[in-house]
């Protein structure tokens, strides 16, 4: 420990004061992955408070002092001039407005990056903030026939410095102490002045120096020297001819991935539901309220719980290829096309999450530095058809699709993903072109690409299932009040047995008929219109609404078969069939383009800062997907 | 100079220019005078190029990279 620190006494009772340990590093040296051995699986998404942003806040788990202090992963951060929003976010919790004390901070380096690293050690150092230096990748390091003198690390940075291995309990601990040995620091802290070039550049070298300085040669050598896997396998993947084969190779894994390894769970999840509904109903007294349970409650939760499969498999792609260390390289490969569109690499990773969520998506555009380009990328992302609107391609190709066809079924459905794409192309073009043409952002295009690394199975477990809990927490309640209002629109006021007549009668049916017209372009009655309006709670709750407003009961069977059953018997007023291939493509059509999430709009605003971009998503987008729905029925009809 | 180099060739940087914080921000990177930077590989179409630089690979752009003097 460096001279004149002296521990504090009582560190547990500071525990409970409320200030996180914070860690914060640059990018890719290992900061998450410290995290999660840190806080263990209970980890959970924040909003920090003063900064609407989605950080990881854990508990310190483990048996050392630390445990039960609140953890805190930050955005990877380069040095603290920040660049872009996440690195404005880290910025912020490093220095609080209005704080009376500044949180501890664990600073986290790659040891056999230590020349780049040190850079922001420096940095901090300045802020008079108390830091405790975590070193990673010792193993790598000592791959390489080389070790870190700690003490002499220790003595010139003037902060506690420990090795830490997130697979290495006793690491752990020691870093715990370090941590609760820092000093009490009560004065505000200030955010630094930024740093002239000059100073810039001799905090390099010192850097440089004292990255030679630490770094010694093991007793004994290397066990063997390896071709870095980046060294051989880079020229490949990012060939002109090959680069662009493994990327699209890469894509369609994933699509294939959510699209057809998903789809038996999926149908597994629905007709458990279905017939957990029928159970219960079967036990319950007939009545208005066993009919709820059935076709409103556990239908309502049954839609949530269907995309879990799908949610997850995206997710656990989207990790394996971030960890894997190819994403960086697939941003590389994309930000000459996408340049040409008015957008750049780093767009490349929102865009992608946008055929899982938009949200996420929004939210991933904050490593976009170039403000204009951030909410550009933020304005076309939901136009990548998000897993929601999956379900409903499902559902309507499911009826349009001949059986004996399969694979028409996922040519069309991959029509459907590229023609989003296509449009949110030619959107980003036309809205670059009428930005002003001023000087060049500032912000150069650099992008590090980490090494190649395996992906570590608890930390990808640890991802998907965050991301999986998240999403039920975020539509269980809306999907579950829509479904309760819905079925109770479809059931009263007629009593009785016969739910055609019932669905007749209803609320639904009144209220659809009065607007009937506004769907009648689309080939499609009120009962259709009622779905469409009930997704704007969200997108999937078209399909349990649909099977409500045609009077779909899942007794014994899968709601989806039941459902495509109904679809073909279902009439116009006129008696010509509603579902045809001219309806269908236009409903297909429509959901494309449609911006029919309430949460999305709230993110989209949020993040962009922009009311215009919210606003132009869910007036344009809709009166857009409307407009040319209309024109392809007409054509197609 | 970048669009003519071979991957595997090495520079050593003289300079880098441009506006402040542009500068500020390649220097931060590690792209300072002395430095030896080595081309790894091009991406196409006149992608970004991918370098070196204190063990570190970083992708750049053809138009920032020309900040880089050597």
């Amino acid at each position: 420990m460096p001279e004149g620190l002296n521990p504090a006494p009582g560190d547990r009772a500071r525990a409970s004061d409320g200030l996180p340990v914070v860690l914060v590093g640059p990018p890719n040296v290992g900061k998450s992955t410290l995290f999660q051995a840190l806080s263990g699986i209970r980890a959970r998404i924040v909003n920090y408070p003063g900064a609407t942003v989605d950080l990881q806040e854990g508990r310190w788990v483990g048996t050392g002092v630390g445990e039960g202090w609140r953890v805190l992963d930050t955005p990877g951060i380069v040095g603290l001039e920040p660049r872009g929003a996440d690195e404005a976010v880290t910025r912020h919790i490093l220095f609080p407005a209005g704080a009376e004390r500044p949180p501890r901070v664990v600073l986290v380096l790659d040891q056999t990056q230590l020349a780049r690293h040190l850079y922001l050690a420096f940095q901090l150092r300045e802020t008079g903030l108390p830091v405790v230096v975590a070193l990673t990748m010792g193993d790598l390091l000592a791959e390489q026939g080389q070790e870190v003198c700690r003490s002499d690390l220790e003595a010139s940075l003037r902060m506690p410095v420990v090795r830490v291995d997130a697979g290495d309990p006793k690491s752990l601990e020691g870093l715990a102490d370090s941590v609760a040995a820092l000093p009490v620091v009560t004065t505000s802290p200030h955010p630094p002045v930024p740093w002239d070039r000059d100073r810039v550049e001799a905090a390099r070298q010192e850097a440089d120096a004292l990255a030679l300085q630490v770094l010694s040669p093991l007793p004994r050598p290397a066990l063997r020297v390896r071709v870095p896997l980046h060294e051989r396998l880079d020229p490949w993947l990012l060939h002109p001819f090959w680069g662009f084969v493994a990327f699209f190779v890469a894509m369609a894994a994933v699509f294939s991935a959510v699209f057809w390894v998903a789809q038996p769970a999926m149908d597994a999840v629905d007709a458990t539901v279905g017939a957990l509904g029928g159970w219960l109903h079967d036990r319950m007294p007939p009545g208005a309220l066993a009919d709820f349970v059935r076709d409103g409650l556990v239908a309502g939760l049954g839609s949530v719980l269907m995309f879990v499969p799908q949610i997850a498999l995206l997710f656990l792609a989207m990790i394996l290829l971030e960890d894997s260390g190819y994403l960086a390289r697939a941003a590389t490969m994309a930000d000459r096309p996408l340049s040409v569109l008015g957008l750049e690499g780093r767009s490349f990773v929102p865009l992608l999450s946008g055929f899982a969520c938009a949200i996420p998506a929004m939210l991933a555009t904050r490593t976009i530095p170039d403000a204009r380009i951030r909410r550009l990328t933020i304005l076309v992302v939901p136009l990548a058809s998000c897993s929601a609107r999956l379900p409903v391609y499902a559902l309507i190709l499911g009826f349009l699709v001949p059986a004996d066809k399969p694979w028409l079924g996922g040519v069309a459905l991959a029509t459907l993903y590229l023609g989003g794409l296509a449009l949110a192309a030619l959107l980003a073009w036309c809205v670059a072109r009428t930005l002003p043409a001023d000087a060049r952002a500032s912000v150069p295009f650099v992008l590090e690409l980490p090494v190649y690394r395996r992906p570590v199975l608890g930390r990808v477990v640890h991802g998907v299932l965050l991301k999986v809990r998240s999403y039920l927490e975020k539509a269980t309640l809306p999907i579950t009040v829509v479904a309760t209002l819905l079925w109770a629109a479809t059931y009263f006021p007629v009593a009785g047995d016969d739910p055609v007549l019932r669905l007749q009668g209803s609320y639904a049916a009144s209220w659809g008929q009065a607007i009937d017209f506004a769907f009648a372009p689309l080939g499609l009655d009120w009962r259709a219109g009622v779905a469409l309006i009930a997704a704007f709670a969200a997108r999937e709750v078209f399909v349990a609404s649909l099977a409500l407003a045609l009077g779909v009961t899942a007794v014994g069977d899968s709601l989806q078969a039941g459902l495509l059953g109904a679809m073909a018997k279902a009439t116009l007023q006129d008696g010509t069939p509603m579902f045809t291939l001219a309806s269908g493509v236009a409903l297909l059509v429509y959901f494309v383009i449609a911006m029919q999430c309430a949460s999305t709009f709230v993110v989209a605003w949020r993040e962009s800062g922009s009311a215009r971009v919210a606003w132009g998503q869910l007036l344009g987008f809709n009166v857009l997907a409307y407009g040319l729905a209309a024109l392809v029925y007409r054509v197609l009809a | 100079m970048w669009s003519s180099l071979n991957p595997g060739d090495e520079v050593i940087l003289t300079d880098v220019e441009g506006g402040d914080s542009r500068v500020r921000h390649l220097m931060e990177l590690g792209f300072t005078r002395g430095t030896r930077v080595r081309l790894l590989a091009r991406a196409p179409f006149g992608g970004p190029v991918i370098v070196e630089v204190r063990g570190a690979r970083l992708a750049i752009r053809l138009s920032d990279a020309a900040c880089l003097k050597a």
